[in-house]
């Protein structure tokens, strides 16, 4: 099974400037997410994998072929562009209808497709008004409905969010999720990434124009090992609990932190958080220190992204 | 020695934060500060009035000091009856000298004022359309200045380069003119040149910058901001010369330079050259021109505070 | 003896023994204006303070263009302390900072902030010495370096030139713009431009700031950089703050309360801590191992559990019987991962508030 999207020692250089230095990555199938920080080649690799620039060396593969330059792979995928450069005198109805006829659709389909897409977004209302009395949001739902107009196999979205409030926010994130559980793959790229991890597992982090770590956020926690887990308890007892888990092997440090009223809060580091719940859930069971919250302090995608971009 | 670690966090502001005598005077500040950043534009604008001072200076120079030569050459030699004709016309060749300097140098005040127009619409086009552009008006009007301070603080920006054209070199000249001719007559008698000069620069620095602003305020670039300015001027002659010439002479006070034109002599009291418009029409034109002017401002600048 | 020196001014004598130290140390270390609420579960040991004198005050504010109603009768005492301002695009958040900063007038109604009533041209150049605003959208002065900027704003605000060019410093050190304060704009990161916005916003050390967006177009790093500037402001520096932002977790992590407006009106108002909490009592639990046996014993013990995911449970239990989830796990054989409270989120604050529909909470 052949991956969706396959980068081979990928590179793209605007004269001196290293937009993509060397990537060689396979994108799994579903929804993928794209982080990495500013300058890291995000907005390079989503152009070129949309066929919008040709590689300066290397490869990539979209769905099984070139993408640059492919007009038949073109109708295979949809792309939303994080720069806002949109028609002002057209509505946002006549955009997506326009995008769709130069796709190939005719009349008729093109203003179905058009009308349905821009519904799905919650422009319904405001469709047929010029773009130019559109707010941020709204410029942003029309980029997003081109993008799904033609029922494309591969979506691709830079910055999907931008500019959206809370509900958009909220009902981008689902459409992502409606169009994940469709079997579409999807790759979106962003810089909010509780949102990235609210959405999908699957990651891609990129830093300087080369790949720094794929897959599943919790398998690649894993395989960092320079840094030790860390797990956080909330216990009234915590100061008698702490001498207890001092004296275990598979903790490396014990913190106590700041007075939450009668209870305190204890920041654990751990060699191997497995063992560690284990171990704890029978300690807890068999004393009483008065546990009230127990979790993972740094499985979050911001703190591997923190620990792999330091 | 003892050792010290200062950590560097948020520090709270002892001073005090005091109403300016002027509150707009930082931005004249730093707007020069920015404008004379233009090393090449300043050099490329200002030579040409740097050569025309330093040829004019030598000119009226020469026009006093070597003129006055030969023709005071001519007077002491000849009879004593012939003393006194040759005296009178000395003193008449002197008179005459006078007042074509003066004359010359009304002529050079009002073609400083055309290189002012130059200076302006360089570095003033952009003053308030660039701020629009990027944004930076959100920062100004969260100031405690009013929308009269901003416009006051960017009129004079403008204002320095034109006076600075016009009345540097008159200076320069007037100093020259008046260590130049004999027995400092040039002060003696046309001293109110002076004063007259400085006016007519104030009344034209006011109408150009005004209307430099004014093209500042509705262009979206600097660049349409300068054409703007040409253009309406060049129009309002064009406009003027047509109807002026083929309907009515009073239609030429549309026309702005004819305006300002007829200003100046009237200023400084000479018999019109160029397009003959009434005074009272002159002044009213100029007046008009300015009202509109800082009407049309006053609302875009409301609308820049207003408007997201 | 080493000497750290903490806020406020740098001190001329470095001389100290270990009693003075401890002396200044209390000093500098003087609460901040309020107290923050306390944390989930505490049991108050000692009375509240009485309520500091609010910040913002609005009476009946009202903004109409023509027909449109973009502010419609706001009434609120804010008290100081950092908030954030949510809504809805179109809301009429951009309104009430154009009114606060005395760019627009009020259709009716009044404002009064720090005492100052911005409609009032006289009050209105005085209270703007007291707020800092950073504009969402690009708004740097051309042509000028960061330098420049921040001391031509601060000379507008009324400083003298030495103070201005010592505190613009300053700023710039505090929010981390290092060399790049002597170099043009045009190679500034949005991160740069953003911070630079920032330290404007705070050279004249004001007591409110209105930041519009502040994390806007920041790669994560940025943000981090940014929030953890927003929340040293408003917890430790003693700024009030009205953030508003459409990141609501940016917003849970730097701000006390909230104010939720939609369509010119307050949905709901009110600290975080409170409008988060859940009236009954569930926790969410992760499992290593069979969640079926987790789940027998529960219905054994007569709990009120419901799946939440794979390998999640949420569970009716009071907050502080956590040890009874333990022993009940350590006897289906399975290990709890986590197992925190369930507070709702900001985000659910936030859809709640705008189907409410009208009136204040």
């Amino acid at each position: 099974m052949s991956a969706v999207i396959e980068a081979r020692e990928l590179g793209r250089y605007y004269g001196q400037v290293a937009g993509l230095n060397e990537l060689t990555a396979e994108f799994p199938s579903g929804v993928v997410g794209l982080v990495g920080p500013n300058g890291a080649g995000k907005s390079t690799l989503l152009r070129l994998i949309v066929g919008e620039l040709s590689p300066s060396r290397g490869s990539i593969r979209v769905l099984g072929q070139d993408p640059f330059a492919n007009r038949e792979l073109y109708r295979r995928i949809g792309f939303c562009p994080q720069q806002d450069a949109l028609y002002e005198d057209l509505s946002g109805f006549e955009i997506v209808r326009l995008l769709l006829r130069l796709g190939g659709f005719d009349a008729a389909e093109s203003k179905r497709r058009a009308e349905r897409a821009l519904e799905r977004l919650s422009l319904g209302e405001r469709m047929h008004h010029r773009v130019r009395t559109y707010s941020k949001g709204m410029r942003q739902r029309v980029r997003i409905a081109q993008a799904i107009a033609h029922d494309p196999e591969l979506l691709v979205l830079d910055e999907p969010m931008t500019g959206l409030d809370p509900l958009g926010r909220r009902e981008v994130l689902e459409l992502l999720r409606e169009l994940g559980a469709e079997k579409k793959h999807v790759l979106f790229s962003s810089h909010i990434l509780y949102e990235v991890e609210h959405l999908t597992a699957e990651i891609v982090l990129i830093h300087r124009g080369r790949l720094l770590a794929k897959g599943r956020l919790g398998e690649v926690r894993a395989l960092l090992n320079r840094h030790p887990r860390k797990v956080e308890l909330v216990a009234r007892r915590a100061r008698d609990l702490a001498r207890e888990l001092v004296g275990w092997n598979e903790v490396l440090a014990v913190r106590l932190g700041s007075q939450q009223g009668i209870e305190e809060l204890l920041s654990v580091e751990t060699r191997d958080v497995g063992a560690f719940w284990r171990r704890f859930t029978a300690l807890a069971a068999g004393a009483s220190f008065g546990v009230s919250e127990a979790r993972s302090q740094d499985a979050s995608l911001e703190a591997v992204f923190d620990y792999l971009i330091a | 020695m003892k050792a010290e670690a200062h950590l560097e966090v948020y520090r709270r502001f002892q001073g005090r934060l005091e109403e300016h005598r002027w509150r707009a005077w930082p931005i004249l500040d730093a707007g020069l500060r920015v404008a004379l950043k233009q090393r090449k534009a300043l050099l490329f604008l200002f030579a040409p009035i740097v050569i025309a001072t330093i040829v004019f200076s030598v000119v009226v120079y020469a026009k006093f000091v070597v003129d006055g030569l030969e023709s005071d050459a001519l007077g002491p030699e000849g009879a004593t009856s012939l003393e006194g004709m040759a005296m009178q016309a000395v003193i008449q060749a002197q008179i005459g000298r006078l007042l074509e300097v003066v004359t010359w140098m009304i002529e050079f005040v009002k073609a400083m004022g055309f290189a002012a127009t130059l200076l302006v619409a360089w570095f003033a086009s952009g003053l308030l359309c660039e701020d629009k552009k990027a944004g930076a008006h959100q920062l100004y009007f969260a100031r405690p200045i009013t929308r009269l301070d901003y416009f006051l603080g960017k009129f004079a920006i403008g204002s320095f380069f034109s006076l600075c054209a016009m009345l540097a070199p008159l200076l320069v000249i007037s100093t020259v003119a008046a260590l130049s001719s004999p027995e400092w007559s040039f002060l003696k008698q046309e001293w109110d040149l002076i004063p007259r000069a400085i006016f007519y620069a104030l009344v034209w620095t006011t109408t150009i910058v005004s209307l430099v602003l004014l093209a500042s305020s509705l262009a979206p670039r600097r660049s349409f901001a300068m054409i703007g300015v040409f253009a309406v001027v060049l129009l309002s002659e064009a406009a003027s010369g047509l109807l002026g010439n083929f309907i009515d002479p009073a239609f030429l006070v549309l026309g702005i330079v004819n305006d300002l034109n007829a200003l100046c002599y009237h200023i400084f009291d000479k018999p019109v050259a160029g397009p003959p418009v009434p005074v009272g029409l002159a002044w009213t034109g100029v007046a008009v021109t300015l009202g509109l002017s800082w009407f049309v401002i006053a609302l875009r600048l409301r609308r820049m505070e207003v408007v997201a | 003896m080493p000497k750290v020196e903490g806020e406020g001014e740098p001190r001329a004598d470095s001389s100290g023994s270990a009693a003075e130290l401890a002396s200044e140390a209390e000093i500098h270390a003087a609460a901040p204006a309020y107290l923050p609420p306390p944390g989930p579960g505490a049991i108050l040991a000692f009375p509240p303070l009485s309520e500091p004198a609010p910040v913002l005050i609005l009476e009946g504010l009202e903004k109409r263009y023509g027909s449109l109603h973009a502010l419609r009768g706001l009434t609120l005492a804010l008290p100081p302390g950092p908030t954030g301002l949510l809504g809805p695009n179109g809301a009429g958040k951009s309104t009430l900072i154009k009114l606060l900063l005395g760019q627009l007038e009020p259709s009716a109604g009044r404002a009064r902030i720090a005492g100052f009533d911005p409609a009032v041209p006289a009050e209105r150049l005085a209270l703007r010495r007291r707020i800092g605003y950073m504009p969402e959208s690009d708004c740097l002065i051309p042509r000028m370096n960061a330098v420049e900027i921040v001391t031509a704003l601060g000379r507008l605000t009324g400083m003298n030139v030495r103070d201005a060019i010592t505190r613009a410093h300053e700023v710039l050190d505090y929010v981390g713009l290092e060399e790049a304060r002597y170099r043009g704009l045009d190679e500034y990161s949005t991160g740069m431009k953003q911070r630079l916005k920032l330290a404007q916003a705070l050279v004249h050390d004001p007591e409110l700031l209105l930041l519009d967006e502040p994390t806007n177009g920041l790669d994560p790093k940025g943000r981090k950089h940014m929030l953890e500037l927003v929340h040293d402001l408003g917890h430790n520096q003693g700024k009030s703050l009205l953030l508003c932002s459409h990141l609501l977790p940016d917003v849970e992590r730097t701000c006390e309360r909230v104010i939720v407006i939609h369509k010119g009106t307050i949905r709901s108002q009110g600290t975080i801590h409170e409008l988060t909490r859940r009236e009954e009592s569930w926790v969410k639990l992760e499992i290593d191992g069979d969640v079926t046996a987790l789940q027998r014993e529960l219905t054994a013990e007569g709990l009120t559990h419901e799946p939440d995911g794979e390998g999640r449970l949420r569970v009716r239990i009071a907050s502080a019987d956590g040890d009874r989830l333990f022993q009940l796990a350590a006897r289906a054989g399975v290990a709890l991962s986590e197992l925190v409270l369930e507070r709702s989120s900001l985000e659910d604050v936030f859809v709640e508030a705008l189907a409410a529909g009208g009136g204040t909470q």
